[in-house]
């Protein structure tokens, strides 16, 4: 027998792929030497991991091995948006929705179709696609979540495997028959097969993380998570657990933020500038002759024939560069903005806060936030987008006070600077912070935004307007488009600033 | 190049090895998969464009138990099978069957709630009683039950509708046609605001009966209750006898 090594086996498996560009294989030791492998990251999901114990089963086994997680990379679910997709189907047809309920049907539901695709397009991976199903359907300890599994296989792809004859697998198999290839039917099938499988929980498939190339790559926690914005945020956290991530508030407001696009409108400047010589004549002014050029082509000086200026200009050319201001965001936390789920005032607000503040960020702009209810949590200027985004997504739920000295102390720090104070204006002590506010609206550019357009009053319409400018938002929706653009056309457009 | 022309080009698809089995792609998993696919607010073209003719489909679906949010689906998919049914068809009882049937017979041996609603065609016969809201909103065809809650027939505009039994509160509420007959007796308030058509009940009525009504026919064999006709603009009230406090213009039957 000839002999072999698992890297040239993982080369065969990658020229069978057409050479994805994946972290090669790592061997995990067992006992004592499992903590030292020098020169090796200590992270386990920067690689493939392998067993002494699947090495031992043979080249043949660890091809179609590597064939299978090559083809979870690539194919399905491959990327961290599809796996988040997955999950959340799973989660829906789930009639307790659990993370790791959801994760086994995930990594179920991806097996199933990663191996129907290397079964349909190549005879000769049959045997190796069996040996993986086969070797498990030799277990002694299978549950009947396997057998039902091993039974729809068995069906599908007309394999010689052990079978389950309950009910399940014909729905299972109804499933499937629709084609494994259309990523647009993925979502229903793994709903669909999470509500035929759940009562048949759990079983020994579909142990182990959920094969995304975001999570082999160990980026995961920083990749923004695609229809975030249509999920509330228990269900977003659901959806990260199942993905074996943490999800919180913060990255819930940042993931939706993302789609958000502020279009930044072209600036240029006309202005002069030198270009080529030009003849200079004796009706052109003396101080435009350019003698040292002229005497180069010519040693005699002959006006309008040997004499040359240099010529100039119009045109369009790059803005000059010009100081951003800093961004101080005032943000009402207060029980009438309804809290932190999809479609609220809090949710509004919190989410043109957060694309307003990332923006301000990637200009350069220093920032700072007061997020206010009774009492109030304030940011002192900084860099760290984080602090900010932490304190904006407080929900405190109780009366609306602004705290107009803590907002006149900031704006202070930074004369110039934009406030962006969104609030559904039921500010009951909006006459004893009057002056505060004034103070602060007169250092910096003030931009209200109130929400709430039915407990309009007129005559606090009237004082607010005084301060700066001031929106009014009829439609929720709208609130987040016009904060973009306030912040945008402070940052990119053509300042509002006067 | 997109990653399915990539893999299509690679591997491509119609390989003779392949032994996987096949059908059509847009079929329906399951109710709850129709529902998702519907979203939430159901309606018959929807659905028959969604569940096509295959009957194997229609069975399925017609054998699932469905929840609340696919109750009034699996009524557009009884009566879609009932229309496609040669004989009678036979069907547990559930909500909604045979909502907005144009055609076809079913046969339910008991009836729940919204039967028959906003039919226009083919015939329902309940062998028990049936719930609330029976053949409401109903524009043709014709329903038989032995018996029925509250809200029968409202808001008929045509058809026809015979209760074995007796009838409960508000038979025949805001009618503007077709025709009701009970054989038994009927609760309060039957025919209220009734513009158009006919009502008969051979046994006894409750109070109210007639009221607020602008046109139309009410017959009752037996006892009217008290307040027969209050307050109604036109139509025709004939029963027996009256309660105290009927109309003026309510006919008494020798």
């Amino acid at each position: 027998m000839e002999p072999w090594s698992w890297a040239s086996v993982w080369q065969r498996s990658r020229r069978n792929w057409h050479w994805p560009l994946l972290p090669p294989p790592r061997v995990a030791l067992q006992g004592q030497d499992e903590a030292e492998q020098p020169g090796q990251f200590p992270f386990r999901n920067y690689q493939i991991t392998l067993d002494r114990e699947t090495l031992s089963l043979g080249p043949l086994y660890l091809e179609g091995l590597f064939d299978h997680l090559i083809a979870h990379y690539i194919f399905c679910p491959r990327s961290l948006d599809e796996a988040a997709l997955l999950a959340r189907s799973a989660l829906e047809g789930l009639k307790s929705p659990d993370p790791d309920r959801a994760r086994g049907l995930v990594n179920i539901f991806s097996d199933i179709v990663v191996d129907s695709l290397r079964l349909e397009k190549s005879s000769e991976d049959r045997e190796k696609v069996l040996l993986g199903w086969r070797r498990l359907a030799e277990q002694s300890d299978l549950e009947e979540l396997d057998r039902v599994v091993l039974g729809l296989l068995r069906n599908y792809w007309e394999a010689d495997l052990r079978f389950s004859d309950r009910p399940e697998v014909a729905l299972l198999e109804r499933i499937f028959s629709a084609g494994f290839r259309e990523r647009s039917l993925w979502p229903r099938q793994c709903r669909q097969m999470a509500r035929i499988l759940e009562p048949l929980l759990p079983g020994i498939l579909g142990q182990g993380p959920v094969r995304c190339q975001e999570i082999l790559n160990g980026c995961a926690d920083a990749a923004p998570l695609a229809g975030a914005e249509n999920l509330e945020p228990g269900q977003y956290t659901r959806v990260l657990a199942a993905l074996g991530l943490e999800g919180d508030l913060v990255r819930w407001y940042r993931d939706q933020s993302y789609s958000i696009t502020i279009r930044e409108a072209p600036r240029s400047r006309s202005e002069e500038h030198p270009s080529g010589p030009e003849r200079w004549r004796l009706t052109d002014p003396c101080s435009e002759l350019d003698a040292a050029y002229s005497l180069s082509l010519s040693p005699r000086l002959i006006p309008g024939v040997t004499t040359y200026k240099r010529g100039r200009e119009w045109g369009r050319m790059a803005p000059l560069g010009r100081g951003v201001p800093d961004l101080l965001v005032v943000l009402d936390s207060s029980r009438s903005m309804e809290g932190h789920r999809l479609g609220s005032k809090t949710h509004r607000a919190t989410l043109a806060a957060f694309k307003a503040c990332r923006y301000a960020h990637s200009k350069g702009a220093m920032l700072a936030a007061i997020n206010f209810s009774e009492k109030y949590l304030a940011v002192p200027w900084t860099r760290d987008l984080s602090a900010v985004e932490r304190a904006l997504v407080e929900f405190f739920s109780t009366r609306t006070h602004i705290p107009g000295k803590a907002v006149r102390d900031l704006a202070e720090e930074r004369p110039g600077c934009l406030i962006l104070c969104i609030t559904d204006t039921h500010i009951q002590n909006l006459y004893q912070e009057w002056e505060e506010m004034e103070r602060a609206a007169r250092t910096g550019s003030f931009v209200l935004f109130c929400i709430d357009q039915d407990y309009k009053d007129r005559h606090v319409e009237e004082a607010l307007a005084g301060l700066g400018r001031v929106y009014y938002i009829n439609r929720l929706e709208d609130l987040v488009s016009m904060v973009v653009e306030v912040t945008g056309r402070a940052y990119a457009g053509e300042s509002f600033i006067s | 190049m997109k990653l399915s022309s990539f893999m299509n080009s690679v591997y491509p698809e119609g390989n003779p090895s392949s032994r996987i089995k096949k059908s059509r792609k847009d079929m329906i998993f399951s109710l709850e998969d129709l529902a998702d696919r519907i979203g939430e607010r159901p309606d018959r073209a929807r659905v028959e464009e969604l569940v096509g003719g295959e009957a194997s489909q229609i069975e399925l679906l017609l054998s699932s138990q469905p929840d609340k949010r696919c109750a009034m689906i699996w009524g557009y998919v009884s009566s879609l099978a009932a229309e496609r049914s040669p004989l009678p068809l036979r069907l547990p009882a559930r909500d909604y069957v045979g909502l907005e049937l144009a055609g076809g017979s079913i046969i339910l041996e008991k009836g729940r709630d919204h039967v028959g609603e906003r039919m226009s065609g083919g015939r329902i016969k309940i062998e028990g009683a049936a719930g609330d809201y029976l053949g409401q909103e109903m524009k043709g065809g014709g329903i038989v039950a032995a018996g029925c809650r509250d809200y029968a027939f409202r808001q008929m505009k045509g058809g026809w509708g015979v209760v074995k039994g007796d009838a409960g509160k508000f038979l025949g509420l805001g009618n503007s046609g077709g025709r009701i007959a009970v054989q038994g007796s009927c609760r309060e308030r039957a025919g209220w605001m009734m513009r158009a058509g006919r009502l008969f009940v051979r046994g006894d009525a409750g109070e109210y009966l007639g009221l607020l009504m602008s046109g139309g026919e009410i017959m009752v064999r037996g006892e009217a209750g008290r307040r027969a006709g209050w307050r109604s603009k036109g139509g025709r009230i004939a029963a027996s006898s009256f309660g105290p406090e009927a109309a003026d213009g309510a006919l008494e039957l020798g």
